[in-house]
């Protein structure tokens, strides 16, 4: 599929009286890799939590895979199998083991038999490099084991679009790579993905854009080498001053 | 069940508390040292008990305790003694009597041999039997024809306990108390409510419209009332019985029986000859 | 002139087939009103957290109004107050076949229900919102993902206090016999009344009721070990 994944059409969003997206318009092209930063409450998470309508907006339209998101009577449940999403807490099922985890959606949204549901967990499992943990349940895996987990699991719907909401941060330092790692090679495959991170590292190996928001708008975007290199806002240079010395 | 529990184990605590105590002391003993006559009454059984609508603990059996009872105690003690009244019902009131908490029980107890077990009945004070109460014009005329029917009978009492034995076939539905039992008669979720035919004259005589029912049938048990003391206390049952004695043998009995059964009494119920008699033969007379 | 105990009351004579039909009684009135009452509570608790706020709402006036009115008037009102509605042939046959007890088991049905619903929405919300998030994200629709996932790991959350709520269904069930439903507490009164032996006739329903707690929550225990999730709800000195 070529053309665009996405597209945010004059976005506006409140929470009450809260103005967190301000007219927004982006587009990100199939097989994109995409990283949001900004400043802690700029609507990063609101940006793309819109885009599998987890969140309502009240103006403007997103197209998703060339559906938009705002007509009425929109089939959610098959838009979402198309947009897989990882959260910051991971968010597995406790109750369930690492391959039921994995399993649940084919079987129970796509219909898929046990047999084959199974035969792609493990496979998926093998490429996030933990298959020796398929009967465990999340709470006995460390959190990079978890979030692998949750990156297979959202692949199990094959879906043509990856959105990534701060996958790291709530990591120990030891584990970042290990998800980082399954990022790329993700990456590397042509996934179009919009990763909401302030791994830098990984935005200068990985990403084609690199977008800055403040306060619900867009303020810069551009190719992770003229992004670092040369940013063209004051705001932009200030919140990388900050997060680049650490 | 925690209510459960907690009045099993006050029971259970005063029985063995009052135990050593009521081994000594005869009741006469403790009123005398006290001064008091603690009596276990009820509060909702008009017109022998209850609390009227100024708010007084009244009736006949708290008359006949007043007026007959307590001037024969107070003879025997040799002092003026006072009257004090606790709710009993029927399932706490032998174990109140047992365990010391009362010393008499008046109300509207029926004195069967089972209790006469437990505890000592005085003279009889009051005479009813079973009876029925169905809408008028119903069928039912007497315990010969409940059988297939749903009857009515307030939860514990002795008349349930006949029913169950002489018409089994009777489908009983027992309920704790009158209004509950009352209210499944007007509604018709039971054919007929027995009880005893004083209780049933009274719940009439109240009723919004006396005269859509009926109390039929003639007594099936006696209920005999009397008035329970512990059990093996002779001379204490002795100044009990005194005190009633005197009241049939003076009138002054039936002046009561008058003020509260009486044409213009609190429930009309006309003693009959025959239980006159009934009540005057205990004295030989 | 003291109590005079005489504990073969309880053997001889009807005494312990009263008692034993009376606890016949109390267990299939509280089983029946348990069921009724767990799926009146999940479904209660469960709309009682979804964003559609008619739904919402009607589950909360369910719950505020139910539980707020004493159960004995929950049984008077089922027993005396719905029957007339229907036809009068109908409320024969129905209170010549056990309206009493059908009036019980939905009185304590649907309180307990509202009572459960309080517990079950205080599991459901204690699982973080994420977690419904990532079900939808998946695809699942609302109804899977309480189903397969919200409901699943509340109830096993809330095993303790529904324990509790179980426990009080089967104590509130004495009120039954407010409608002369002969259930344990009734039986036991009876015996009373046939023997005058009170504090025997109280024991027995005493220890009769305490038996049947102590398996339930015995029961309820195992089930919470049987289904605990691993590694997330540590148990200590379990098994
Ligand atoms: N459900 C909500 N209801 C009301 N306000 C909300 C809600 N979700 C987010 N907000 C507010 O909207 C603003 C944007 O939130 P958002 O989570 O998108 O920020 P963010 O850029 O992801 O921040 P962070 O880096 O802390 O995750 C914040 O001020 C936040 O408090
Ligand atoms: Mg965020």
């Amino acid at each position: 599929m070529n053309g665009q994944a996405i597209e945010f059409k004059r976005v506006n969003k409140w929470f009450g009286k809260l103005h967190v997206l301000r007219d927004i318009d982006l587009s990100i092209a199939s097989g994109e890799v995409v990283v949001v930063c900004g400043p802690s409450g700029s609507g990063k998470s609101t940006l793309i939590r819109c885009v599998n309508v987890l969140e309502r907006i009240q103006q403007g339209d997103i197209v998703v895979l060339g559906q938009s998101v705002t007509v009425p009577g929109l089939n959610l449940a098959k838009l979402r199998t198309r947009v897989g999403m990882v959260f910051q807490q991971f968010n597995l099922f406790a109750h369930m083991t690492v391959l039921q985890n994995i399993m649940l959606a084919p079987m129970r949204v796509k219909r898929v038999s046990r047999d084959e549901a199974e035969r792609t967990a493990r496979a998926l499992l093998e490429r996030v490099g933990i298959p020796h943990r398929a009967d465990s349940y999340p709470a006995n895996l460390s959190g990079g084991q978890q979030q692998r987990v949750a990156i297979a699991r959202a692949l199990a719907m094959q879906p043509d679009v990856m959105l990534f909401d701060e996958p790291t941060s709530a990591l120990d330092p030891e584990m970042i790579n290990e998800v980082l790692e399954v990022m790329t090679d993700l990456a590397r495959d042509g996934m179009t993905m919009m990763c909401v991170t302030h791994e830098m590292g990984f935005a200068r190996r990985v990403a084609h854009r690199v977008i800055f928001m403040d306060e619900g708008q867009v303020i810069e975007q551009s190719e992770p080498e003229a992004f670092f290199a040369a940013p063209k806002s004051d705001r932009t240079k200030q919140f990388l001053s900050k997060i680049l010395s650490h | 069940m925690k209510r459960w529990v907690t009045m099993f184990l006050m029971l259970a605590v005063a029985a063995a508390v009052a135990l050593p105590a009521a081994a000594q002391e005869g009741t006469l003993d403790k009123i005398k040292r006290t001064g008091v006559l603690t009596i276990g009454t009820r509060t909702g059984s008009p017109p022998f008990a209850y609390i009227d609508k100024s708010n007084n603990w009244v009736g006949f059996t708290i008359d006949l305790v007043e007026q007959l009872v307590k001037p024969a105690v107070e003879k025997e003690v040799g002092k003026a003694i006072k009257i004090e009244k606790k709710e009993s019902t029927p399932p706490t009131r032998i174990p109140l009597l047992t365990s010391n908490a009362v010393d008499l029980i008046a109300g509207t107890m029926t004195d069967t041999p089972q209790r006469r077990e437990s505890v000592d009945f005085s003279l009889t004070f009051f005479y009813t039997g079973a009876q029925f109460m169905v809408k008028k014009g119903s069928p039912i005329k007497s315990i010969n024809d409940i059988g297939g029917k749903r009857v009515a009978a307030q939860q514990g009492s002795t008349n349930a306990k006949i029913i169950r034995e002489k018409v089994p076939t009777a489908q009983l539905r027992e309920f704790p108390d009158q209004p509950a039992a009352f209210q499944a008669l007007v509604q018709g979720q039971v054919d007929a409510y027995t009880n005893d035919g004083i209780q049933l004259y009274g719940l009439k005589a109240k009723s919004p419209k006396p005269d859509d029912w009926d109390v039929v049938g003639d007594f099936y048990s006696e209920e005999p009332y009397g008035m329970a003391m512990r059990k093996g206390d002779a001379k204490f049952k002795a100044a009990v019985d005194a005190g009633l004695k005197n009241g049939f043998e003076s009138g002054k009995y039936f002046d009561l029986y008058e003020k509260w059964f009486g044409a213009k009494g609190e429930v009309p119920y006309p003693m009959t000859p025959q239980v006159k008699a009934y009540l005057m033969k205990q004295i030989g007379k | 002139m003291q109590y005079q105990f005489k504990w073969s009351v309880l053997w001889s004579g009807q005494s312990a087939g009263w008692l034993l039909q009376g606890l016949i009684t109390t267990l299939e009135l509280s089983a029946l009103a348990w069921i009724l009452a767990v799926c009146l509570g999940i479904l209660a608790g469960a709309l009682r957290t979804v964003t559609f706020a008619p739904l919402r709402a009607a589950a909360v006036f369910y719950v505020e109004f139910f539980r707020n009115v004493p159960l004995l008037v929950w049984m008077f009102f089922w027993y005396f107050g719905v029957p007339p509605l229907l036809p009068r042939v109908v409320q024969d046959w129905l209170f010549n076949h056990g309206a009493e007890f059908w009036a019980a088991v939905i009185a304590l049905g649907v309180y307990t229900g509202a009572r459960m619903s309080e517990v079950i929405r205080a599991g459901i919300l204690s699982i973080p919102r994420t977690q419904f998030e990532a079900s939808l994200a998946m695809g699942l629709t609302v109804g899977q993902a309480y189903r397969l996932i919200i409901l699943p790991i509340a109830l096993r959350l809330i095993v303790p206090p529904m324990t509790n709520e179980s426990l009080n269904l089967l104590k509130n069930s004495s009120v039954a016999l407010t409608i002369s439903v002969a259930e344990l507490t009734f039986q036991t009164r009876q015996v009373e009344t046939y023997t005058a032996k009170a504090i025997e006739a109280l024991t027995a329903g005493t220890l009769i009721y305490l038996v049947l707690c102590l398996g339930i929550a015995t029961v309820m225990s195992r089930l919470e070990r049987r289904f605990a999730i691993p590694g997330l709800i540590a148990r200590v000195g379990a098994g």
